[in-house]
Parts: structure tokens; C-alpha cells; sequence
């Protein structure tokens, strides 16, 4: 722990130590507002620790709440998740190759972990900042839902403070920089385009993942070009 | 409501699934090294992936509450990253700016 506390960069970890507080609040501002609308004290415990992945969580709960059935629910968050398909892709050559620990791992792999797990100076720092990030996720998330959930934090609204912007603003503060050239950035601009513009017709977690067929264009295009280069 | 056991094992669906989604590729790349040309395409599909996750929650947040206040702290994210201003600052202006966007009565 000790080791992954001083290979993460300095300013990452200032980064992810901010992550977690405001992943913390939003936590407890979850878990009071699933037994505000009628769940067991133990639901947003027991997923925030086991399923580990907010918007899922958010989803499951907002649709059981709504009378909706559970099954549905679990399937509209495994859509959700089906994004950790790719990134698991994406994150793999950063991890070793111990099975345990990749096990480990797996269940530490979230969006903001897997942005600081590809971006860094080198493949040391990469790995610290991913383990760093989801081991802090893993302690505020649960811990922060616990405690909304039993009553403990009064969450005043906190769209006030700004706070739904932290999340969103801390993907493009680490990711934007890693789109180097102008063929990544055109896969980023179709797939924000995709995605955006897929919203309104397509289930929570479908527009996100439709985003990556822009790269497959970009990369037949970028294969020609650079064939042409050569030629 | 459903009854316990059924909301159990929804969220034993739920866990299982997505630890599967988590665990299949980790496991599955053990060892092998991508050749270069894949490992370059993952990376960026999931750089895309990353970026499209921020644009919908800048958009639409975590349901379908569009906010402006919200999109111009994260647009304004953008451009400090574009200008190579540090993570933690960005992150802290990004939030800032919606709530005194909001504080001006924007939605």
C-alpha cells in the first residue's frame, strides 16, 4: 500500500484522493435516497460493496423503487457494465500477470480507475495510480453509501456545490490528454457524437458503448494513410 | 417492492455479471502481450469509451437532467485541459463554475 502511495505521481494522487471525497459524498447522498424511496437499509450497502459501480447502482435502485421488476433492474445495470468488457481490454497490459491479482483487480476496474490507470509517464505509475484509485473507490463508495443509507449524513443538495460536474470533469481532465494525434481525436469526436446524439433513443449504458464504433473507421482510414505514406 | 429473496438474487445477478464483464478480459490477457497495432486500438476504444462517458454525464448527468450549468463546468474543463492546466485544478474550476453558474440562476 505504502509502495502504491509513493509511485502514484503527486498530483495524481492529490487527483484521486479528491475523487474518492467527492465519490464518498455522492455515496451517502445514494445510499440515503434508495431508503428514502423505500429499499432495506441493506440493498445500497450490499451493491455499493459488491457491484462497485455507481450508475449501475444508481439504475437497479431507481427502477426497483419505481415498482419496477428486480430482473429488469439487473439486466439495465449489467448494460450498464458491459463497458468494463473494453476496458478490461484496455487495462490488462498495465496489470501483471498473477491470476490472484488480476482477480483482484477486476473488481477494482471503474471509470475513473481505468483513466488514471492509462495515463502516467510510465507503466509503474500507471499501475500505482490504478490500484490507488480503485482501492480508494473501494473504501469511500461503500463506506459513504453505509452511511447515507443508515441515516448518519444529512446530504444537503449538492447539484448546489457543483459536485455533478467533479465526475465528468475529472474523466476529461485525465483521458483528454491522452488522445495524441488527430486519428484518436476524430474517434473521440464520432463517438461523443454517438453517444450523444444516441441518448434519447437507446437504454442507459448503450449510447457509451456505441461511442466505439467510431474507431473502427478511423482506423481503416488511418491503415490507407499510412500504407500511402510508405508507398 | 419485491419480496427479499427475489431482490437477492437480482443483485447476485447484478454483482456476478458485472464482475464477470471485469474479470473476462483481465483473465483472458494473462500473459499474452497484444501485438502493437491491437493494443493501440483497445487503448483507444477505451479513451473514446472514457470521453463519451463524460460527455453524457456532462450532458444528461446521471439520469436524463440536462443542466446547463453542469455542461459549461465540464465544457470549461475542456478547455483547461486543452491548455494543459493541472488535473486538480481543472477538476476544482469544472465544479466551481456550475455551482456559480447555478448560483446565478442557470439552470
Amino acid at each position: 500500500m505504502r509502495s502504491i502511495w509513493r509511485t502514484t505521481p503527486p498530483l495524481t494522487r492529490r487527483a484521486v484522493v479528491l475523487v474518492c471525497l467527492a465519490d464518498a459524498v455522492v455515496a451517502v447522498s445514494y445510499g440515503a435516497g434508495a431508503v428514502r424511496s423505500g429499499l432495506a437499509v441493506w440493498v445500497p450497502a450490499v451493491l455499493a460493496l459488491f457491484v462497485l459501480a455507481g450508475s449501475s447502482e444508481l439504475l437497479f435502485v431507481t427502477i426497483v423503487a419505481a415498482g419496477g421488476s428486480a430482473y429488469a433492474a439487473a439486466a439495465a445495470g449489467l448494460l450498464v457494465n458491459s463497458r468494463h468488457l473494453p476496458y478490461g481490454a484496455a487495462t490488462g497490459p498495465i496489470l501483471p500477470p498473477s491470476r490472484l491479482t488480476r482477480a483482484w483487480a477486476a473488481h477494482l476496474s471503474n471509470d475513473e480507475s481505468v483513466a488514471f490507470g492509462l495515463s502516467g509517464p510510465g507503466l509503474r505509475q500507471r499501475r500505482a495510480s490504478f490500484w490507488l484509485c480503485g482501492l480508494g473507490i473501494l473504501i469511500a463508495w461503500p463506506l459513504g453509501a453505509t452511511i447515507g443509507a443508515i441515516g448518519l449524513g444529512r446530504v444537503p443538495n449538492l447539484d448546489r456545490f457543483g459536485l455533478d460536474a467533479l465526475f465528468p470533469a475529472v474523466l476529461v481532465a485525465v483521458a483528454l490528454p491522452l488522445v495524441r494525434d488527430r486519428f484518436a481525436a476524430a474517434s473521440v469526436l464520432g463517438g461523443v457524437a454517438l453517444a450523444l446524439g444516441a441518448w434519447t433513443f437507446l437504454p442507459p449504458g448503450a449510447p457509451q458503448l456505441v461511442s466505439i464504433a467510431a474507431v473502427v473507421p478511423v482506423l481503416i482510414v488511418e491503415h490507407l494513410v499510412g500504407r500511402s505514406g510508405h508507398a | 417492492m419485491p419480496d427479499t429473496r427475489t431482490l437477492v438474487t437480482a443483485i447476485v445477478i447484478l454483482a456476478l455479471g458485472t464482475y464477470a464483464f471485469r474479470a473476462v478480459p483481465l483473465l483472458a490477457g494473462r500473459g499474452v502481450r497484444p501485438p502493437e497495432p491491437l493494443e493501440r486500438a483497445t487503448n483507444r476504444a477505451a479513451v473514446v469509451l472514457l470521453l463519451a462517458v463524460a460527455a453524457t454525464a456532462g450532458v444528461f448527468g446521471s439520469g436524463d437532467h440536462v443542466s446547463w450549468a453542469r455542461t459549461l463546468g465540464v465544457g470549461v474543463a475542456v478547455g483547461l485541459t486543452w491548455r494543459r492546466v493541472n488535473v486538480l485544478v481543472t477538476i476544482l474550476t469544472a465544479g466551481a463554475v456550475a455551482a456559480l453558474a447555478r448560483a446565478v440562476g442557470m439552470a
